[in-house]
């Protein structure tokens, strides 16, 4: 008797064993095939009945935005082309890209996609450090930032990403710059210094380590009275941030730069037009406000100065990388009128009138801003294995009449301009958001085949193409044929089944 | 003999407010010590609060907890009846959140060493607002919207006999407000308890060890005791010996350590239990402030964690932190209140919590919220948040935002209007019974009337959502605490 019971539990443990493990088997088969469309149902049964919250850590997170020209910033532009985030990455870029049918969608036909953009600098728009605890993700800021098309936004030193509604992903890198003073003569001489005890120290370091190397006796160096943070400096770790604004500053730096070799970025830059070149062979990255108040020439200075919109050309010409920061750190409502992050774009577009070609004031606000912080390894351009950190827009970036549409962050959907009420109501257009499939519910599928019959003609056009394209609709359309197609019988078919 | 007038005069008072009274008083005459106290209520619709309305039943009293609830109820001898049969009867009203009697002040840091009991001195009447409303318990929460401040206890809102408290250790509060402060202060609290607890089983491992290692070495000297014949006996009496049985057979020791022994060595029953009192393991002193925290991590019953929230994004770093420890705790988030509309376009602040509803629902939390409807963020579209939570699938107890006395007065009406804007009655009623009781830690003996639990519970002339309805009575522990005064009848 007891034997049997034993037998049983054996059993019963068995059955239990073999029911996950079939069931990730599933999962892992499925994402990274193509589809077929033949349902598996004892696969999914088994996927059912795992714990949802195992079932949630396993899964992968797809999201795919479909048929948009893709401004990769760093590569060109592809047309019409398919961007498939997987867990908070771009996993996939181009044409003929296989949609898994558990990715959520977005159709972007007719809207253009680029990085998110990246604010250098702000001022009470996302938390102050520790960014990462004092951010609130559902406040308004983050929306409304989001709604201006920033994805990455510096507070105190530390970049942060707007993920609305999550605190996964939030803190993208702490200790970004490191601020240095190089303007009085005493600042200059104590920076000099620094950078003298370093480099000897270096110097050192490096004899002791060839003569270690060579087996001779020698004594290693302590790195006593040696600033650490100028070790990074020289060691390439680390980045230095200026805040200048005159040529004589700016020339001053430049030296010291091409001295000791070390990466540097200058905030202001106002009179770098005429320094350019030697900025430029210093390979310094400048952050500047195209549109600063004009400043005339001043015709005591027996050489050239003032302010000028050309000064993001200039710059650009003499090989900077150039980043814009609109005048104002803030996020105010004033539209145009207040020039502060509500109107990114403004900014870029008032280099490219000052003869900024129009992809570097794309990378202005994208790539260069990333390498100024030095996190281009994770933001900045649409390059796959980067962050999916994406805005989708219905014309160009630095078009006036642009509107952010959707915004992604690390491969979610945070804004949705269609569904949040701040600008929902100005040149509406619909959403073309799709949830992701769940694997297991007909029941929610003929939920959405409803919704689309609700929706406008657009957006059925725009299904269909989809259908075409034959990722994201298979599974409802392979069904399709057994039942009737009407939906609402066969929602009432599953509820009894 | 004070209290027998008193309780005379109570019952005259009754009989005089009952009106006509089916049953003849027999109370009257027993003394309360002579045998079991009986009080039956004959309601004319009862809400248990476990789900269920009943009409035209009798509920059944029996030293101040509820013996059964039925139709027709033979009622023992010396029994009081109140007549509600014309009056609904529901739970008395739990306060989850108050500091009613309290000082008002804040206190910072890492506290949970204080208690709220230790500064429970209440005067005369000073929960008779709350009492006046339906109240009959109250959490009374440690001050301060910062860091951990201390204990909760809770209490009754009349002493019938016992006292006001009812427990005097409650939840811990923990405020997680200031994320950047706060959370730190949760996560090293709870750390730090955690490490309390391998100190001591570090420690008691140890403790085994040696003890161990001191049995085998008595067992030796034994051994060599055995062959030398008598021999004497090293540092043994200095390290907890080993089994009690074998203590006896140790015989006349002549070594200098054991001296008192020495005296009466025939004597076993001596030995015996010094030995066990070195063998007791004692514990190394865990630090006051972490004692309660030890307890929520070892999960005894009754601990707990109230923590305050502030809007949605603090509920996520509590998700963080529970994902690190797992321990009970209750909720108790912010809610802006919808204030009227001039004031709501000056920027009134809206409430964000609708957003996490699902998450709150997934994880079956059991949250505290003020019967408010709210502003959504940044508009003025109004949220039902308690609705939101139910719907989701969370547990949601209502309690009113402060202690004023117009606050608690108008508790049922508020949840009303909760109801009237999409809460399910039935959620309502038990946010306001069953799982207020359990937000105040005191779910298994208050909040809902069932047999076994105490016999709190308030007569209304209506239906408690009805703002017709008025307080009739509130009865404690089946003593009636509170009538309404005889001129607001008119």
């Amino acid at each position: 008797m007891r034997s049997s019971l034993k037998m049983l539990a054996a059993l019963v443990a068995a059955a239990a064993l073999a029911l996950p493990a079939r069931a990730q088997f599933a999962v892992a088969e499925d994402a990274p095939k193509k589809p077929d469309g033949s349902a598996k149902p004892d696969e999914k049964k088994g996927e059912e009945k795992k714990d949802d919250k195992k079932k949630d850590e396993k899964k992968d997170r797809w999201l795919a935005i479909l048929n948009g020209d893709v401004h990769t910033i760093s590569d060109g532009v592809l047309r019409g082309a398919t961007l498939l985030c997987k867990n908070g990455k771009i996993h996939a870029l181009g044409y003929g890209v296989e949609v898994p049918k558990e990715a959520a969608t977005i159709d972007a036909t007719g809207l253009h996609l680029y990085p998110g953009l990246i604010a250098v600098n702000s001022a009470q728009v996302i938390g102050a450090e520790p960014l990462d605890l004092t951010t609130d993700v559902f406040s308004y800021n983050v929306t409304f930032g989001l709604a201006c098309g920033w994805t990455t936004i510096v507070s105190g030193n530390s970049a942060g990403k707007l993920t609305y509604g999550t605190l996964d992903g939030l803190l993208l890198r702490s200790n970004l710059l490191m601020r240095m003073s190089y303007q009085s003569g005493d600042e200059r001489r104590r920076v000099r210094d620094d950078f003298e005890n370093a480099r000897e120290f270096l110097r050192k370091r490096k004899l002791f380590e060839q003569q270690r190397a060579a087996n001779q006796p020698a004594e290693e160096p302590k790195p006593d009275g040696v600033n650490q943070e100028y070790l990074k400096l020289l060691g390439g770790d680390a980045i230095a941030r200026f805040d200048a604004f005159t040529a004589e500053d700016l020339r001053s730096i430049a030296k010291l730069v091409t001295e000791y070799g070390f990466k540097a970025v200058v905030f202001g830059a106002t009179e770098g037009w005429i320094v350019a070149e030697e900025l430029g062979r210093a390979g310094i990255s400048c952050v500047v406000t195209p549109m600063t108040p004009r400043v005339e020439r001043d015709p005591r200075l027996n050489r050239p100065n003032g302010a000028t919109i050309e000064n993001a050309a200039l710059l650009w010409k003499g090989g900077v990388k150039v980043a814009v920061i609109p005048a104002t750190a803030r996020l105010g409502t004033d539209g145009l009128v207040e020039r502060d992050l509500r109107t990114p774009t403004l900014e870029a577009a008032f280099a490219v009138r000052g003869g900024l070609p129009r992809e570097a004031a794309e990378a202005a606000l994208t790539l260069n801003a990333a390498r100024v912080l030095g996190i281009d390894d994770r933001v900045g351009s649409l390059e796959v294995g980067k962050d999916a950190d994406v805005i989708l827009l219905d014309g160009e970036l630095l078009d006036y009449e642009s509107f952010v549409y959707y915004a992604v962050v690390n491969g979610r959907l945070a804004y949705d301009k269609a569904k949040e009420s701040l600008f929902r109501d100005l040149r509406p257009r619909p959403s073309t958001y799709q949830e992701p499939k769940p694997p297991e519910p007909p029941k929610e599928e003929a939920k959405t085949e409803e919704k689309k019959d609700e929706g406008k003609k657009e957006e059925k056009k725009e299904e269909g193409k989809k259908e075409g394209e034959g990722e994201a609709k298979k599974d409802g359309g392979e069904k399709k044929p057994d039942e009737t197609p009407k939906p609402e019988e066969k929602s009432a078919l599953e509820l009894t089944s | 003999m004070r209290t027998l007038t008193r309780k005379l005069s109570v019952a005259l008072l009754l009989a005089l407010a009952a009106g006509p009274v089916p049953v003849a008083f027999a109370a009257r005459t027993t003394a309360p010590d002579a045998g079991d106290r009986y009080v039956a209520i004959r309601c004319g619709k009862l809400i248990t609060g476990t789900g269920e309305e009943k009409s035209d039943v009798t509920l059944l009293i029996k030293n101040g907890k509820v013996e059964l609830i039925g139709e027709k109820v033979e009622l023992p001898f010396p029994c009081e009846v109140i007549d509600a049969s014309k009056m609904v009867v529901m739970p008395g009203h739990v306060h989850a959140h108050s500091r009613l009697s309290l000082l008002d002040y804040q206190r910072q840091g890492m506290r949970a060493d204080v208690k709220v009991a230790d500064e429970f001195l209440p005067g005369p009447g000073a929960f008779d607002a709350a009492l006046a409303a339906g109240f009959t318990t109250l959490q009374l929460v440690a001050p301060g919207a910062s860091g951990i401040p201390g204990r909760c206890m809770v209490v009754r809102t009349a002493d019938v006999g016992d006292g006001y408290v009812i427990d005097d250790e409650g939840a811990i509060k923990a405020n997680l407000v200031n994320v950047a402060q706060d959370r730190r202060m949760l996560s090293e609290a709870i750390g730090g308890a955690k490490r309390e607890i391998e100190k001591v089983e570090k420690a008691r491992a140890e403790f085994e060890a040696k003890k161990k290692a001191a049995e085998e070495q008595k067992k030796k000297e034994e051994e060599a005791k055995k062959q030398q014949g008598q021999a004497p006996q090293g540092g043994a009496p200095g390290a907890p010996s080993g089994g009690p049985p074998n203590a006896p057979p140790n015989a006349p020791p002549n070594a200098p350590p054991s001296g008192p022994k020495a005296g009466d060595p025939p004597k076993p029953e001596e030995a015996k239990p010094e030995a066990k009192k070195e063998e007791t393991f004692q514990p190394p002193p865990i630090a006051p402030q972490l004692q309660p925290f030890v307890d929520l991590v070892q999960k005894k019953p009754g601990s707990s964690l109230f923590v305050k929230l502030g809007g949605a994004t603090t509920y996520l770093h509590w998700l963080e932190v529970a994902k690190e420890h797992e321990v009970a705790h209750v909720l108790y988030p912010e809610v802006s209140r919808a204030f009227n509309w001039p004031q709501a376009f000056s920027g009134v602040p809206g409430t964000d919590l609708h957003w996490v509803a699902d998450k709150v629902g997934e994880n079956k939390e059991l949250v505290v919220l003020a019967p408010w409807l709210s502003y959504i963020q940044g508009s003025i579209d109004l949220v039902n948040v308690p609705a939101k939570f139910t719907a989701a699938g969370a547990r949601v107890a209502l309690t009113p935002p402060s202690d004023a006395a117009d606050v608690l007065g108008a508790y049922r009406f508020q949840v009303a209007e909760l109801v009237k804007n999409g809460m399910k009655r039935a959620d309502a009623i038990a946010a306001m019974t069953k799982h207020a009781a359990e937000a105040a830690g005191v779910g298994a003996e208050l909040g809902t009337l069932e047999p076994g639990k105490r016999a709190n519970f308030i007569v209304l002339t209506a239906d408690p959502f009805d703002a017709q309805a008025s307080l009739e009575r509130v009865v404690v522990e089946g003593k009636v605490a509170w009538t309404r005064a005889p001129k607001s009848r008119s």
